[in-house]
Formats: structure tokens, C-alpha cells, sequence
């Protein structure tokens, strides 16, 4: 675990450099110079190859840190309003910035990260370099889960669990998958997308049922206090539940989509 | 005048040449092929993990259905996955099993080159299919190790082809390599922006900023993996830890250059990647934290490190003892 850096090379190659023009016939003699040694370049590649990549590994580190750059950046729009002295109601109250009056206070827009992106983010996407690298930020927040009952057309019930659950999914990478579905279907740039619809959709084909009951679980986190006071962070206390949903099947079966006489 | 001009041409002349130090020296390839051997395995078992349920999350309609994700705002052309275009289940099923096959290629190092670009191409194709659904950092560190790996010859070492090579009689080193030198450089670099720009994002929280940021993380009952809970009683301890891991990732990128704070820079990622990995059940993001880490090591200590028990797996598949 040390210096990648080598030790201080030679002197670039002698072929970096445009051969000297030979003397005009009619200059006066000079004495003549001792021919340079031709010093092998200690990098293989030559120039054009040295420069090309040079280019090209610029220009990638350059995506890769206008990236995190312009993504972090793109929740953070505010109204343009005077830093620390926002507008005030008729009472005399300062009004929160959601409360803003657009067309008097634009947004404020990280303009420079928006216009670096704007074409260089289809090389972040291809790269898979689009990345935020916020992780557990701004702050490290409460966990959800999923719980479920799959009923079959008689109102039977034939299949229930949890996202995510230990019990339930193991290797632990498996239940971190699960725990990441809830939380990314919790996000708010997901919410009102139908995304419990597509669980909803995936756990009766899972299970061949007709239909599914969600409950959302939101699992709150306990202050040092509450623990010092006896608390359980996975006590009863800790979880409520914020919503139901009740879906029917849309998808048709497998079999259902068979032509007549299909498979045998 | 002529003085100013020169020692301007001079400076430029050192930087070209200081740049060409950094990006062309050639290198050692035993840090590209150890990174090879350890991302390779990694990859392995991320993937091989999918099988548990690969209908319900890669399946095109899993959780996250293809059309579903399609309306998603900013998916657009160039967020791309093979998984997209794959309907049928005996037919994803085949392609996850070449792609299984491919990675253990990459970790035993057999066809290490083709290896890895599949690999790449690959574990985005995953990725791309559970973003959003159910990726995180994991897979954000597997593509950045699989795209810097498939640019120098990673199976220069520790690999089959290494062993197969010796096989059919050719026992002499790899050579020092220009690519495998401008793999590790831009492995390192990129690194340096994780970590500079997750600590940018931890400055937004005011739970990172006061030092509390570790106790919310660490009593979260659904990542934990062993008890926490104890550290209600020692706020200092969390603070302490809370403010460490910020500075520590804000001044990563500054602070690893310098060949006198470089171990203690390695040695806390060790630590704190170390501490996620066995505390906050993360125990693969964290092994490919420490994995992307080794990219500092020098060439001549994995070697030290390695060299013996690559010897000894050598000496028994092929009878000779080599690196």
C-alpha cells in the first residue's frame, strides 16, 4: 500500500522531438556538437497513442464527476429569493418557500451540472457512471416493509409474507434485494407510479392467486433515550401501517394465453 | 521576456511529462489481476444470488415491469439492458446461466480479457433492469471494477490462462503494461469522486452534520446485523464515528496521494467498509468497497501478499510454482 508513482523518468523520447534541420551549405563552420545519446522513452506508447488516451480518460473522469455532481444536485431546486430574507404575508410571517409565487420567484437551478448534463449524461447512462454515491444521505432515514396475503378465486388464502423478512429470504444479499425494492417503491419519485400494482401483479402470478392484499409498513427508528428507556427497535410500538391496498388480477394466466390446442 | 517564455514552456513541458509518469508508466499487472480475481468472485455471487427469484426481479414482468420502468422519467435510449428485450423464462434463464458462466470465467481468469468486457456488459444489464427496483451500492461498485478491469490485461496473473500458458511452456513474467497502469489510475480516480461526492451529500443531512447520522443508521432494525443498540449509551462514540466517516470521505481524494497518509487513509476505509460489512449486514458492498480500495496497493506488495499461495495452487494444478 504505497506510491503507485514510479521513479522520475529520463528524458522524454528523442522521437517526441522534429529531427534538427540540416546546416545550409554557405553557414559558417560552427564547432560541432557532440551528438545526444537517444534515450529509450520510458512510456511504450508513442505520442499520438499518449495523447488519444489522454483525451479520452479526460474526458470519461470528466463524466464521471459532472455526474454525482449534477444528480445531487437536481432535488436541491429552491425559489430565487433573497438568501435569508425570504418574502413575508400580510402578518408579517415569512412564507415557506413552497408557498412561493412562481412567476415572481423562479426556481433557482443548478444551471452549470444541468448544462454539462445535458448531452454527456447519455455517456453516464451507457457507462452506467450516473451515479449520486449518496449513500445513507442526506440523512439515514426509517425502513418500510410489505406485508402480503395472496386469496385464490374461493377467497382462500394461500400464500402471505413480507418484503423484507429474514426469515422468509435468505442469503442476506437476497433479503438486502427485497429490503431495496420496498425502499426504492417508498421513494417519492415513485410514489402514485402504480408501483404496489406491479408487486401486486408479480406476487399473484408468484402465487397463482386472484387476488392480494399490500400492507405498507412504515418501521420508525427509536431515539438513544427510547432504547435507554427499554425501548425495542423492532418492539410492536414501532410500526405503522400507512396504507392497503386490495388488487385484482389484470394479467392473464399463463395457460389463459394459450392459443387452443397449444402445448401438449 | 525570452525568460518568461521559457519557464512557461518549461512547466508545461514538466506537466506533460508528469502526466505521462502518471497514466503511462507501464506497471506490474498483479494489483489489476488480484482486483480481477476478488471483483470476479463478487460478481459471481451478486448475480448468482438473482437466481433465487430471477423472474420476479429481472423477468420482464417482475416487480419492476419492463413497460413499467420504461415510463419512468429519465429512462431514456441509453439506459440500456439485455434483460429488455428477453420475454420468455427458459430463454432469461439461459442467458443468466452464461452470465454466470462468464463471471466465474472472470474470477478464475479463463479468457480473462473477453471475460471481462462480457462481464461488464453484463452486470449493467443487470443493474440497469433493477435501477430503480432493488440495485444499491453493490452494483454500483461492481460495474466501476468490471470497466476499468476489461481495459488492461487482468488475467496476467492469478488466472487459468496464466497457468495454461505455463503449461504449454511459457514460464517467463508478464511484462510491465502501459493498459493495466491506465486501468488501475482511472479505478483510483474514480474512487476519489465516490467518495468525495458522498461526503458532499452527507454535508446536506444535518443528522451527518451533528453526529447522530450512525446512530439512526446503526438502530435501523432492518439493516442491522449485529447488536448496536448499545451505543444509546456512548453518544460520544457515535459523534466520534459519525464525524470521522465524513472528514475521512472528504478528504480521501487529497489525502491518499500522499504516500505518509495513504496507509492511514487505506486503513480506515478497511475499517469503516470493515464495520458495514459486519455490523450493518452489507457484507458484499462492503467486501467491494475494500476490493476497489486494493487499486492503492502497490504491484510489489500484492505481490508479497499473493505470490506465495498462487505458487502453491500452480505448483499443484500444474507442477510448477509461479505467480
Amino acid at each position: 500500500m504505497s506510491k503507485q508513482r514510479p521513479e522520475p523518468p529520463p528524458q522524454p523520447a528523442g522521437g517526441e522531438k522534429k529531427p534538427a534541420a540540416p546546416p545550409a551549405p554557405d553557414a559558417k563552420a560552427k564547432p560541432a556538437k557532440a551528438p545526444k545519446p537517444k534515450v529509450p522513452s520510458p512510456w511504450p506508447w508513442g505520442p499520438f497513442a499518449r495523447v488519444l488516451v489522454s483525451l479520452l480518460v479526460a474526458f470519461h473522469l470528466f463524466v464521471v464527476f459532472i455526474s454525482p455532481w449534477e444528480i445531487q444536485l437536481r432535488p436541491s431546486v429552491v425559489p430565487m429569493a433573497e438568501p435569508g430574507g425570504p418574502p413575508l404575508d400580510a402578518q408579517g410571517r415569512p412564507i415557506p418557500p413552497q408557498q412561493f409565487d412562481p412567476s415572481k420567484y423562479p426556481a433557482q437551478l443548478p444551471v452549470l451540472p444541468m448544462a454539462l448534463t445535458k448531452y454527456l449524461h447519455h455517456y453516464a447512462n451507457l457507462l452506467y457512471i450516473n451515479n449520486g454515491y449518496d449513500f445513507f444521505s442526506p440523512d439515514p432515514g426509517v425502513s418500510h416493509q410489505i406485508r402480503y396475503e395472496v386469496f385464490n378465486s374461493a377467497g382462500e388464502k394461500i400464500a402471505d409474507g413480507q418484503f423484507p423478512s429474514r426469515r422468509e429470504q435468505w442469503p442476506r444479499l437476497f433479503y438486502h434485494r427485497h429490503m431495496m425494492l420496498v425502499e426504492q417503491s417508498r421513494d417519492p419519485m415513485a410514489a402514485g407510479q402504480g408501483w404496489e400494482s406491479a408487486i401486486a401483479e408479480r406476487l399473484l402470478e408468484k402465487h397463482d392467486g386472484d387476488r392480494v392484499r399490500l400492507v405498507m409498513i412504515r418501521h420508525h427508528l427509536l431515539t438513544p433515550q427510547q432504547v435507554k428507556d427499554g425501548g425495542r427497535i423492532d418492539g410492536p410500538a414501532t410500526y405503522e401501517e400507512i396504507g392497503v391496498m386490495d388488487h385484482q388480477r389484470t394479467r392473464p394466466r399463463a395457460a389463459e394465453q394459450l392459443p387452443t390446442g397449444g402445448t401438449p | 521576456m525570452t525568460t518568461l517564455v521559457a519557464s512557461t514552456r518549461n512547466y508545461f513541458a514538466e506537466l506533460w511529462r508528469a502526466w505521462n509518469n502518471f497514466w503511462f508508466t507501464p506497471t506490474d499487472p498483479a494489483t489489476l489481476a488480484l482486483i480481477r480475481l476478488l471483483a470476479g468472485g463478487m460478481m459471481l455471487y451478486t448475480h448468482f444470488i438473482w437466481s433465487f427469484d430471477l423472474a420476479g426481479f429481472i423477468g420482464r414482468d417482475g416487480y419492476t415491469p419492463v413497460e413499467f420502468l420504461k415510463q419512468m422519467p429519465g429512462r431514456e435510449w441509453s439506459v440500456w439492458s439485455i434483460f429488455d428485450w428477453i420475454g420468455p423464462n427458459w430463454l432469461l434463464w439461459t442467458v443468466h446461466i452464461l452470465a454466470l458462466g462468464v463471471f466465474l470465467c472472470l474470477f478464475l481468469g479463463l479468457f480473462s480479457r473477453i471475460a471481462a468486457v462480457l462481464a461488464y456488459l453484463l452486470a449493467v444489464s443487470y443493474v440497469q433492469r433493477v435501477t430503480p427496483g432493488a440495485y444499491f451500492g453493490l452494483d454500483k461498485t461492481n460495474c466501476m471494477l468490471a470497466m476499468y478491469l476489461m481495459l488492461g490485461p487482468c488475467g496476467a496473473r492469478y488466472s487459468l490462462d496464466r497457468l495454461w500458458r505455463l503449461r504449454r511452456g511459457d514460464a517467463s513474467e508478464p511484462a510491465p503494461s502501459t493498459a493495466a497502469n491506465v486501468a488501475i489510475r482511472l479505478m483510483q480516480l474514480h474512487l476519489c469522486v465516490v467518495y468525495f461526492f458522498s461526503a458532499l451529500a452527507k454535508l446536506e443531512g444535518n443528522t451527518w452534520r451533528l453526529g447522530t447520522a450512525l446512530w439512526w443508521a446503526a438502530g435501523n432494525y432492518e439493516y442491522q446485523s449485529l447488536p448496536l443498540t448499545w451505543l444509546a449509551d456512548w453518544p460520544i462514540l457515535v459523534a466520534l464515528f459519525t464525524h470521522l466517516t465524513v472528514f475521512w470521505e472528504l478528504s480521501y481524494p487529497f489525502l491518499v496521494w500522499n504516500r505518509f497518509s495513504r496507509q492511514l487513509v487505506i486503513w480506515t476505509a478497511v475499517a469503516i467498509h470493515g464495520g458495514i460489512a459486519l455490523f450493518m449486514g452489507m457484507i458484499t458492498f462492503g467486501l467491494a468497497m475494500i476490493f476497489a480500495n486494493l487499486s492503492f496497493l502497490k504491484p510489489e506488495t500484492v505481490r508479497r501478499w499473493v505470490d506465495p499461495v498462487a505458487s502453491r495452487v500452480s505448483l499443484a494444478l500444474v507442477g510448477k510454482k509461479v505467480g
